[in-house]
């Protein structure tokens, strides 16, 4: 009884201890599978689903690799239904962090149409100038340089930088004009 | 015998045409206050003074002179009424004085001053050396600068004179000074100047009104030498700017003339002057000027001073009606060294030649500061623009251009600075265009260089491009546009028949290869000069 007691107590330990001192493994699958179903949902075009998964995402796992395309997504969603409070705090946390991120043009574009909005003239012009300081470009043969993005909820961006103007297009149409 | 067993009582004093050194008046004044008191012990005794004169001999200066004429009542009561005129060298005080003595000293009940420059009223107690004294002033000349609610406490510890506390209201502005005088053999002052000297320092940083004074120094042979700086706000159209004026003199001097014009001059002053982040210095030698003091103006006529290596003429108004004082200044500037000038325009630093300019100063409604300025027999130095063009081209010649005249208008103001109508006059190099630098750093640009063949013919990479191109031209042209942050600068090369001849015989991969490393060349050579 005695050594059928032991052998019971190490199977709970090694049980005990595959889950605990392994739990990144099970963490990031559940992160990624969020993820990949809240793609999935933006590729057909359920924008509502997508910002679920990429939701609880944020909620469950904020310190994902996923985290920066969650704050987009998000921060696109909201900003889409009109909540542009919650649109600008995932934006501003997007901004902060990640600030060598391919896409933190289009946020500040996304951040600055809010102010504009809300009438926050001050910030406007503050957002406007971290806008033109993100990119440096040289003209040679070509009137503009371009980028595009696709984000996560399957939208297109596209940023047209001038010598005198950055316009950014959001699904073909014009979604900021920003002139210096 | 009867005669001997009367009281004789002295009433009346005249004294005509005294005089003395101020350092025997100093050493025996108790002895005189003392004196005059016995003799008045019993009668009011008159004291009638004319034609006095009190002596200052100075240490390698010119002996100075009080001339005095009064007249004294003294009661038994120890109340001393007294009248007359105090003449410093063409500057006549008139007073008229009512004390009481004390145990310490006595009570100025009233002590009127009337000189043509201003009038005051004044009352306070002196005693054990310290003199409380309260009242107000006035100055005919500034009618907007009278004083009142003055309240002022000294510390006489000859020959040191300690301003423990002293305030008053000026334009209804709450001001405070203190600091000290000394009278040694080389008079020195120190001396603060406030506004608003109670508001808590929080408010007071961003109250506009504020305005602080400092002067520091010393008087050799009449002289001043040391520092006066003062420290104030600027209001500007979208934000206020911190400002201060720091001026190192040596050698400032007043004369008063008899036509009412008063003589400023110094033989040196650096002036270096903080605007927000930005500093700028100016250095000035034998400076000399006539002010004009009429009603609420003050205007700075003949204004003569060395600038640098060169030579400013100019003049000006102040007016002092309204505050902050409002200043307009037209100065001319000839036969400088430009790049002397990096503290006052950094582009300077890297421009050489000798500088002619005409300049305007205005302070209000904002800061503005315009003017055109010619530069001949100089040399351009590794200016940003050159170096991306030099990096490009591969033409070294074009990290130092040297030029007959380099020409340009400028703007300076709260928004902005501005070059515009800019012209370079070289034998290889030609450049013209405007270059705007905005207060946020964002420049706007277009510049048209053309290099002539010969220095083109420097670049191996542009040899080969002539075999095809451009045989027959002499120079080629150049158009550019600028935009973005100074420190990052976005640059564009803009159409002309050149580059769509070019663009016609390069293949697509290559303008993109070329593209790719403008671009570099741009971002390294930015890098580079962000990082000095």
């Amino acid at each position: 009884m005695l050594k059928s007691l032991i052998k019971k107590l190490r199977v709970f330990c090694f049980v005990f201890l595959l889950i605990f001192l392994f739990p990144h493994k099970g963490y990031s699958q559940e992160d990624r599978n969020l993820y990949n179903r809240g793609i999935q949902a933006a590729r057909e075009g359920k924008a509502d689903s997508a910002f679920l998964h990429f939701n609880r995402l944020l909620n469950n796992f904020p310190d994902s690799e996923y985290t920066r395309q969650a704050l987009f997504g998000t921060g696109e969603y909201y900003f889409s239904i009109g909540d542009y409070y919650d649109a600008k705090r995932n934006f501003e946390k997007f901004v902060n962090n990640y600030p060598e991120s391919e896409a933190r043009l289009y946020v500040i574009a996304y951040l600055i149409k809010i102010a504009e909005k809300e009438g926050r003239e001050n910030e406007i012009g503050k957002l406007k100038e971290k806008l033109i300081g993100s990119q440096q470009v040289s003209l040679l043969f070509r009137d503009f340089k371009e980028h595009s993005y696709t984000s996560p909820l399957n939208r297109n961006y596209k940023a047209l930088n001038f010598i005198d103007k950055i316009e950014i297009y959001l699904d073909g149409e014009l979604f900021a004009k920003i002139s210096f | 015998m009867l005669i001997v067993k009367r009281d004789f009582v002295i009433v009346n004093i005249d004294i005509d045409n005294p005089s003395a050194d101020y350092s025997f008046v100093r050493e025996n004044l108790e002895e005189f206050i003392e004196a005059v008191r016995s003799l008045a012990q019993k009668e009011p005794l008159e004291i009638r003074i004319k034609k006095a004169r009190l002596n200052f001999v100075r240490k390698e200066a010119p002996p100075r002179r009080i001339a005095f004429e009064g007249n004294f009542k003294i009661h038994p009561g120890r109340s001393v009424i007294s009248s007359g005129l105090i003449d410093l060298e063409n500057a006549p005080l008139s007073y008229s004085l009512r004390v009481l003595m004390t145990k310490q000293g006595f009570m100025i009940e009233a002590l009127d001053l009337v000189s043509s420059q201003f009038s005051s009223k004044l009352w306070g107690i002196l005693e054990n050396n310290i003199l409380t004294l309260n009242g107000s002033s006035s100055f005919s000349k500034f009618s907007d600068l009278s004083i009142y609610d003055l309240a002022c406490v000294v510390k006489f510890n000859l020959p040191i004179i300690i301003i423990e506390k002293a305030g008053f209201s000026l334009k209804n502005v709450p001001f405070a000074l203190k600091g000290a005088v000394s009278f040694a053999q080389s008079p020195m002052l120190n001396l603060k100047f406030a506004s608003f000297p109670n508001q808590p320092e929080e408010a007071r940083v961003n109250n506009p009104k504020r305005f602080d004074m400092d002067i520091a120094g010393i008087l050799r042979k009449g002289k001043f030498n040391g520092a006066v700086n003062l420290y104030f706000l600027r209001k500007a159209r979208r934000m206020a700017y911190s400002e201060k004026i720091e001026t190192i003199f040596k050698n400032l001097t007043f004369l008063t003339s008899g036509n009412g014009m008063t003589k400023m001059s110094f033989e040196e002053a650096t002036v270096d002057y903080a605007s927000g982040n930005n500093l700028y210095n100016i250095f000035l030698k034998d400076y000399s000027c006539l002010l004009n003091f009429e009603n609420n103006l003050i205007k700075f006529v003949d204004i003569n001073s060395g600038i640098y290596d060169g030579f400013l003429e100019g003049e000006g108004t102040l007016r002092t009606n309204r505050t902050p004082f409002r200043a307009s200044f037209d100065i001319n500037i000839t036969g400088a060294s430009a790049d002397k000038f990096h503290n006052l325009l950094p582009y300077c630093s890297k421009i050489y030649g000798n500088l002619t300019s005409q300049i305007k100063y205005r302070n209000y409604p904002g800061l503005n500061l315009t003017g055109e300025l010619v530069i001949k027999d100089g040399y351009l130095n590794n200016i940003i623009f050159f170096n991306w063009v030099e990096d490009l081209l591969k033409v070294p010649s074009l990290n130092r251009i040297n030029f007959e005249k380099l020409s340009a208008k400028f703007i300076i103001d709260d928004e902005h600075t501005s070059l515009e109508g800019i012209r370079l006059e070289s034998k290889n190099v030609g450049f013209e265009g405007y270059f705007t630098l905005y207060e946020n750093d964002l420049v706007s640009s277009k510049l048209s260089l053309s290099i002539s063949k010969s220095l083109l013919m420097e670049s191996l990479k542009l040899q080969r491009l002539f075999n095809y191109l451009a045989k027959d031209v002499s120079s080629l042209r150049f158009h550019f546009q600028l935009s973005g942050f100074f420190q990052a600068m976005n640059f564009k090369w803009l159409e002309s028949d050149f580059k769509q001849e070019l663009q016609d015989l390069l293949p697509r991969r290559l303008e993109q290869r070329l593209e790719s490393e403008v671009e570099k060349i741009i971002q390294s050579i930015s890098a580079e000069q962000t990082l000095r």
